[in-house]
């Protein structure tokens, strides 16, 4: 099996895009949640998002054409043009049958189904157009990654939900150890969409007034959109190019809870095996790893069980391995989330400096772990778990370690 | 709108039993929702969507917590019936 | 050395029929399932699954929260468990070892449209919070896995009609790496009126009411729904549960276009790329293939498209490969439609039979394809699907002797 590393970076986020923009504002403790502007929240008894502002697909896009697919596919690539231009490889030198996509996404392309409701409300069922359809399966949006960039290879979503980032990076990470790939773009994607706002609000679970994970008065999350895309390559193949490594995919971990839709295992049971999972793949135990990157959305449920998986499965050392929540300021993302926060782990890994939960102030007696409050913090971590939890009682867990030349 | 108690209670037990697919014969004025019947939160929360429906009220999700019972249920609606009216 | 992935088990629903057994028959009688729809009516024609009774396999209870795809997933995965011997219907705690891997295209499209339509015309206050879950395109997949205690990996895999390919792949990986004991993989997809519109409203619709594929008055697709699932373990595994396996999951390869999202490239780079590489995968040549189950669903371009790639792999050997197009059966399934196209390339391997093609009287290709079931001698089957947003997978089964 081969080594992976991972050598390009790119994201657009409610925070900002591009690596080294996210990074900064990231470390800073910047927030990118506001009122929502994409659509009138004034139904809604909540109102906050954290939408992508002043995103112009056409600084992007060079041959697919803003008007011929959604915003999901337009993130999308945004994120995989910035990843690729970061890692500076030159795709001419790859044999595009071995070079990849591999996908998240929760809604896929959502907001299509919004404009066949609006119109069918506005002019009834015949007044559809006939180029909803094909632009809304969200196995569109790798292919548009594929199209743009003339990528040949094996090309696919996993829509996991709101664990779909680590569910794709891992089977990126799995084509390139096996031999299957050479280069794999791998992430995710999802458009802020008034049906998913609709869901979470009816659901009571978007925080009023902000998002604070871990903290005693948390009231929830609060949807967000964005995309990530990370650039893997074999180990040894990135070192013989020069590349920039971030870090290393040591593994992953992905399990069922088999318990309830919206609702986590009450003791963790699938969060546990996932984190198991992932290290034991990885050949890592509890005690290398010096820090966790939380799913942590801030909504009461998630945050308690969270903490009391992390507290079974690390036992006595939970207490001194730090977990942050970067939802504190990005807002829920969705698919994208967990290869955010796969960015975000591999900066941290490459840095040494890992982020804070912003908005924290009280503790809660229930999540009484290290949630690096409010102040970023130089912890020079070495072996890093990203959790990512979704609907469906989705769990996936990614293990990633600094690599020293 | 004048609605009497018993109208309220029939209509209680006939969602109850409709998300938890039993009879609402079985389900008695008292039976906890979440212990006895097995009602979830968010089979909970697709019936106070129901009742806020079927009443036209809207009952804050603050009163979630409160409802435990049929009982209760009638007792919450009542109220807000009253606080529209 | 690489631990080899066997078929233990088969749940399926079609239009054809449902469970291994009708499937096989309905399959091999060279009927069709492509007739009047229930669910559309007024003339409407479709390949869809008629008089759906899931109570039947699922008892009364818990339906009511599941939208169709979901129904048709829970469905397949039990008649496939219990195919299998695995189903945990007794037990306290699922199996840690045991998931699903459910391919699917359009997914939720149902779900999702109907809960925004009622917050637009209700309230966004007034939807049913019980129908959010079930606009995540990974619902069916969830609540199978809730159903039937599936606590393993729980993927859903969207490529296009290519889907139910990559989720057997993926499935069989899983397994070669000891990240699970035992797999549920295929693909499930439900008709809905969303669809049935779309597909009209782009053409891809046959105005015959017919799949003629290769024919050289093929005129488009009928859509279908349905889900099969397909057991997988290792060999040594199944051996040790005291099974005889015979089929094997071979080699599998995929290829994009990178031509368009939305028209098939009759250039055929990419289906051709993809049967090549899972024959090499497989370490046969074009000469050991027997049998070749075809995606081919009626469509101008597609079947064009399929019908070049297979005879710029295979040449001259072409002309003596039986050929079956299934979907003039089961209609096309999209996301199902793979893994719905290697259960039938699994029935025939090991009945020595390429089935019938449904209605078929020519081929535009000169394509072996026949009305007639056609037997064969060998022991690779290969699979074709190929989408038109660029994505195209091939996959060989095997006997294993």
């Amino acid at each position: 099996m081969k080594r992976v590393a991972i050598t390009g970076l790119g994201l657009i986020t409610p925070i900002g895009a591009g690596r080294e923009l996210f990074w900064e504002r990231l470390l800073a403790g910047a927030s990118g949640i506001a009122t929502v502007s994409s659509f009138d929240s004034s139904v809604f008894p909540v109102h906050l998002g954290a939408e992508v502002k002043e995103f112009d697909p056409t600084q992007f896009l060079r041959r697919g054409k803003p008007e011929e697919m959604g915003r999901g596919s337009q993130l999308a690539i945004a994120a995989a043009r910035m990843s690729i231009e970061d890692s500076g490889i030159d795709l001419g030198s790859y044999d595009p049958g071995r070079a990849g996509v591999s996908m998240g996404t929760t809604s896929g392309e959502p907001r299509l189904v919004e404009r066949y409701n609006d119109v069918r409300k506005a002019e009834g069922l015949e007044a559809i157009p006939g180029d909803f359809l094909p632009q809304y399966p969200c196995n569109v949006i790798p292919s548009h990654i594929a199209v743009e960039f003339g990528l040949h290879g094996p090309c696919m979503m996993i829509p996991t939900a709101c664990a779909a980032g680590n569910y794709a990076i891992g089977y990126g990470y799995d084509l390139i150890r096996t031999g299957r790939a050479d280069l794999m773009l791998a992430g995710g994607a999802d458009a802020f969409s008034r049906i998913t706002y609709q869901g979470f609000s009816r659901l009571g679970a978007i925080a009023p007034e902000r998002c604070q994970p871990f903290d005693k008065n948390r009231k929830g999350m609060v949807p967000g959109e964005g995309a990530a895309v990370l650039i893997l390559e074999p180990l040894d193949a990135a070192r013989a190019r020069g590349a920039k490594i971030y870090a290393e995919v040591l593994g992953y971990g992905v399990s069922c809870d088999s318990h309830h839709m919206t609702a986590a295992h009450p003791k963790g049971d699938g969060a546990i095996r996932a984190m198991s999972m992932a290290l034991e793949g990885s050949k890592k135990t509890i005690h290398d790893v010096d820090y966790i990157s939380a799913h942590g959305t801030g909504t009461p449920t998630n945050d308690r069980v969270e903490t009391i998986a992390v507290r079974t499965l690390f036992g006595e050392r939970a207490a001194k391995v730090p977990m942050s929540s970067i939802k504190s300021m990005l807002g829920h993302t969705m698919g994208a989330a967990s290869a955010i926060e796969a960015v975000a782990c591999s900066l941290a890994l490459d840095t040494g400096v890992i982020p804070a939960t912003i908005n924290y102030e009280t503790q809660d007696p229930e999540c009484d772990l290290d949630y690096v409050p409010n102040q970023a913090r130089t912890t020079h971590p070495q072996v890093i778990l990203n959790n990512a939890y979704a609907f469906g009682g989705n769990n996936a867990s990614l293990c990633l370690a600094r690599y020293e030349a | 709108m004048n609605v009497t108690a018993d109208d309220i209670r029939t209509e209680v037990k006939r969602l109850i039993a409709e998300v938890t697919e039993r009879a609402p014969e079985e389900v008695s004025d008292t039976a906890l929702f979440q212990d006895e019947l097995g009602v979830d939160s968010l089979m909970a929360m697709e019936v106070m969507v129901a009742v806020d429906k079927k009443y036209k009220i809207n009952i804050p999700e603050e009163e979630f917590a409160k409802i435990r019972n049929v009982d209760d249920t009638v007792t919450v609606v009542q109220h807000y019936l009253n606080g529209a009216a | 050395m690489n631990p080899r992935v066997v078929v233990t088990g088969v749940g399926v629903i079609s239009s054809i029929g449902a469970g291994a057994d009708d499937f096989e028959r309905g399959l091999y009688s060279g009927m069709t399932g492509v007739g009047p729809s229930q669910l559309f009516g007024e003339g409407a024609i479709t390949a869809e699954v008629r008089d759906f009774a899931p109570q039947n396999w699922l008892g009364p209870k818990g339906l009511r929260v599941l939208d169709r795809s979901a129904r048709l997933a829970c469905v397949s995965s039990h008649m496939a468990l219990c195919g299998a011997g695995l189903s945990q219907a007794d037990a306290a705690e699922g199996d840690p070892g045991l998931g699903l891997i459910c391919g699917t295209m359009f997914g939720s499209l149902h779900s999702i449209t109907s809960f925004d339509w009622s917050g637009l015309t209700e309230g966004p206050n007034l939807v049913n919070p019980m129908e959010f879950p079930n606009t995540v395109i990974n619902s069916p997949a969830g609540h199978a896995a809730i159903k039937h205690k599936l606590r393993g990996v729980n993927s859903t895999i969207c490529a296009g009609l290519a889907s139910g390919l990559y989720a057997l792949h993926y499935a069989a990986e899983f397994l070669r790496f000891g990240r699970a004991k035992a797999l549920l993989a295929g693909g499930v997809e439900e008709l809905c009126e969303e669809s049935f519109l779309g597909f009209r409203k782009m053409g891809a619709t046959s105005p015959s009411g017919s799949i003629k594929p290769f024919a050289a008055d093929r005129d488009g697709s009928v859509l279908g729904d349905g889900s099969a699932l397909l057991m997988l373990e290792t060999e040594d595994d199944a051996r040790a549960r005291g099974l005889t396996p015979v089929l094997e999951v071979g080699g599998f390869g995929s290829a994009h276009d990178a031509h368009s999202t939305s028209a098939f490239d009759v250039r055929a780079g990419g289906a051709t790329s993809a049967i090549r590489q899972a024959l090499e995968a497989s370490k046969i040549g074009p000469v050991d293939v027997a049998c070749i189950i075809s995606g081919a669903s009626g469509s101008r371009a597609g079947d064009l498209m399929e019908a070049r790639a297979l005879r710029s792999v295979f040449g001259d050997l072409l002309d003596d490969i039986p050929v079956c197009a299934p979907k003039a059966a089961f209609g096309e399934a999209l996301g199902a439609s793979g893994a719905l196209c290697a259960l039938a390339g699994a029935l025939a391997l090991r009945r020595q039979t390429a089935p019938p093609t449904a209605g078929f009287i020519g081929s535009e290709f000169g394509l072996r394809l026949s009305a007639e079931a056609q037997p064969f001698q060998g022991k690779y089957v290969l699979i074709d699907a190929f989408g038109c947003d660029g994505n195209n997978a091939a996959l060989v089964l095997n006997l294993r002797t």
